[in-house]
Parts: structure tokens; sequence; C-alpha cells
């Protein structure tokens, strides 16, 4: 090949490997010097003709990605939508009802504009947020070939097509290994109640003040800001777990799988904010007999014998007892009753 | 006019996409070079563009159907492809399978 013509050849070559991934970039050149240059040798072809035979560099680097041209694909999808919907729902909900308890405990904001702007803002961004995150995530999954399925598909059967009958009732699940909605829908209830009145405690405590009751916090209100966000953290991993619960209503695999990383959470979670980080507030007793004038001396008194330490350790150690429990009583009653 | 033109064109790819794999692997019992083998299945009256050919054999030595070697003894350094004994199942099977809907199709076909 002339000069030129190599010169040009080595052009497209490189429009094409760049586009490509880095790891196939050196064998992908390597080939199509030899496919160009064999193409020229059949009967003095030129290389403009050679190159426009070969098309845009952008379509042929194209059919090189080939397979993977989406964020998403077919086999995901579907779990995919599921996911977003069920997110895009409970986070608009919960912002929601962040708000109008925001308005119901201090009234005066319902007249600012900006509280409203600032609602819609919040609904914006997480919503936002929350696409974006899921998305990414399935994406890493796409990309990784990481294969589950959040719901298992049924065997289906022509049976379901036809009119109802008593046949096609699933068998009813062992009495002891139903869920009770009832206690599920409290427990989601409760989480939300507790996650919104610690998210708001900073302005629980404003208000209180406003109407002369003094208050004393009992906790560290100095890393309130480390510790609140693990808190909400823990409770959105409750609040997963429970409305899964909810929707099995019955002990089984995918409850026993939430219910163990739900309880590895929570005694994380327990371990980080009890036994690492400094928790309780260190001159709550202090704070205590100033605020009510009074001196704890009394050995009858149970104050006299707080200690931040023990407290702590005791209320680890209840939280971790608790779950292990309850994860032992899941586990067993899913082996034990859970089989469908 | 055009709408009908591009439906058809769409279609014919889409036939033709179907053999393409059919296609290469009956070719590649013995190594060939990538230029030889568009030649070759061209020879035969089987049309394909280079700028698919290289990419599939690409995809198909990624899935083991085929093998590759660079030789670097001749003119300039080619790459040879090869069927791989997973390769050459996978062939008899598509083959026995193409026997099949190619002579329901003849059936079919001539019925009208």
């Amino acid at each position: 090949m002339a000069r030129q013509e190599n010169d040009m050849a080595e052009r497209y070559i490189y429009e094409v490997t760049r586009r490509v991934p880095k790891g196939q970039r050196e064998e992908i050149q390597l080939e199509l010097r030899e496919l160009i240059s064999d193409m020229m040798e059949r009967d003095g072809a030129q290389i403009e003709e050679v190159l426009a035979e070969l098309g845009n560099p952008k379509d042929f680097a194209q059919k090189y990605n080939g397979e993977r041209q989406y964020l998403v694909g077919p086999e995901y999808y579907e779990d995919y939508c599921w996911v977003i919907k069920l997110f895009l729902a409970s986070a608009a909900g919960l912002n929601l009802a962040a708000a109008v308890f925001q308005g119901a405990i201090s009234p005066g904001h319902l007249l600012r504009v900006s509280f409203y702007l600032g609602t819609i803002m919040n609904i914006m961004v997480s919503l936002m947020g929350g696409f974006g995150l899921i998305t990414f995530i399935f994406a890493v999954l796409e990309r990784q070939n990481v294969k589950f399925k959040i719901w298992r598909e049924k065997e289906w059967s022509v049976e379901q097509l036809k009119q109802w009958s008593p046949a096609i009732l699933p068998p009813v699940p062992d009495e002891k290994a139903r869920i009770s909605r009832g206690d599920c829908i409290v427990g989601i209830v409760c989480t939300i109640l507790f996650g919104i009145a610690l998210a708001f405690a900073p302005e629980w405590a404003h208000w209180l003040e406003d109407t002369k009751v003094k208050v004393v916090v009992p906790f560290n209100l100095e890393i309130w800001h480390i510790v609140l966000p693990l808190l909400l953290a823990n409770l959105c991993i409750s609040l997963v777990h429970e409305i899964i619960k909810l929707m099995a209503g019955r002990y089984c695999t995918m409850v026993m799988a939430s219910q163990l990383m739900s309880g590895a959470a929570d005694i994380v979670f327990a371990i980080i904010v009890l036994g690492v980080l400094p928790f309780w507030n260190a001159n709550f007793v202090e704070e205590l007999e100033k605020a009510c004038k009074i001196e704890i001396v009394s050995k009858g008194d149970l104050l006299f014998y707080w200690d931040s330490g023990i407290v702590s350790g005791v209320l680890m150690a209840v939280i971790i007892l608790l779950t292990l429990a309850e994860t032992g009583v899941t586990v067993y009653k899913t082996l034990r009753y859970g089989k469908v | 006019m055009g709408e009908k033109k591009e439906t058809m064109e769409n279609l014919l790819l889409e036939l033709r996409r179907g053999t393409l794999v059919l296609s290469v692997l009956s070719q590649l019992k013995e190594p060939k070079y990538g230029y030889a083998l568009v030649q070759g299945l061209e020879g035969q009256g089987v049309k394909i563009e280079t700028n698919t050919l290289y990419p599939l054999l690409r995809r198909l030595e990624k899935q083991g159907l085929l093998a590759s070697d660079w030789e670097t003894g001749g003119s300039k350094p080619r790459k040879y492809y090869r069927r791989t004994p997973s390769g050459d199942e996978v062939y008899e099977e598509l083959k026995k399978q193409w026997q099949g809907i190619s002579a329901t199709m003849e059936k079919l076909l001539q019925e009208n």
C-alpha cells in the first residue's frame, strides 16, 4: 500500500477501534489491517472503494460491540419496572406524609409558599435520585450478568382460564406458617411513625421548648447528624422487610432471606450506634438535676444508677437477643412449615 | 412506496440473519481467514457484508464455537478461524434443524 493509502486505512481503523472496548482494540486493529489489505489486493481496488464498502466506521464499531446496546435488558426489565413503581409510589407517599406531619406540628409552615415548593422539590429530587440509583443498580447487574429473579414464575396451566372451582385454590398454608397481616400493617405504620418522629426530633424539641416545657435529652445531640441517618437507614430496611412479609403472607424462602438481611442490619446498626458511637448525653443526670432543681443522691432513686455504658450494653444485648430470636423463629418456621 | 421497500428490506435482512451463523459454521471445518471466507461464501451465492462477518466471527469464538490462530509465517499476519469440537456439535444440530425447516417450508410454499 502506498503511504497515502496506508494513512487513510489507519485513520479508518482508528475511527473503528476507538469505539470498541480497550481490551479488544489491539486485536481488532490487526484484523482490520489484514482485511483492508486483502480487499486492496482484489483486482487492484482503490482504498476509497474499499473503505466505502466497509461502510461508516461508527456502524462497524457498533457491530463489534454488538450484543449490549442497552442499560437494562429484557431479562431484568419486568423486575426493574416493578422495583421502580414500588419505589416511586413509596417515596412520593413518604414525602407527602412527612410534609403533612410537618404541617401538623407547625401550622405556620402552611402559610409559606417555600414550604410547598420545598415539598415538591423534595419529592422530585427523591424520585429522580431513586430512579437513577435503581437504574444504576440494574445496569450493573446487567453488565455483570448476575442472574436473579425477584418473583419466581408460577407454573402456568390451562386450569387458570377455567371458571372458578375449588380445585384451583392454592393449598392452605400450615396454620403456623402464616404471617398475620394485621401484625405487618401495625409494624409498617409504627416504623413509619417512628421514622417521622425521629426525623423531626429537633423540631419536636423546639416546639416543646416554645410551650415552656423543659427538655432534657438523654441522647448526645452533637452526633445526631450521624446517628439519625443510621437510624433512618435501619428503619428503611425494616420497612422493606415488613412489606415483603405482608406481600408473602406466609413464611417462605423470600421472607427468610429478607429476615436474615434485616436482622443482620439490625445487629450491625445496634453495635455501631450503641457500641461505637457516644450515643448518650454524658451530662444527662446533671442537666436533669438542674432542670428539675433536684439532686439525685438517694440509692432508692433509679437514676442514681444511670451509667451510659451499662445502659448501652443492656440495650444492645436486648436488641441482639430479640433479633436473634426473631431470626431463629423465622428460619425454623420456614424450614419446618414453609414448603409450598 | 418508500415504506414498503423499507419493510421488505428489514424482512429480508431478518431472513438472512437467521441463516448467517449456519452458513459461516458450514465453511469452517478447515481453518480459513476472514476475507477468504467472505469470498468463498460470495462465490456460492451467499452475500455477507464484511462488517457483519468480522464481528460475528469474534462472537462465535467467544461462544466457544470457533477457535482462532494468528499465522505470522506469510507476507502478513493472518487470523485463521476453525470450528471447535463443540462448534462441530452445534453445527450438526443446526444443520439437522435447518433441513427440517427447509423441507417444511418447501411443502408450505408449494401448497400455495
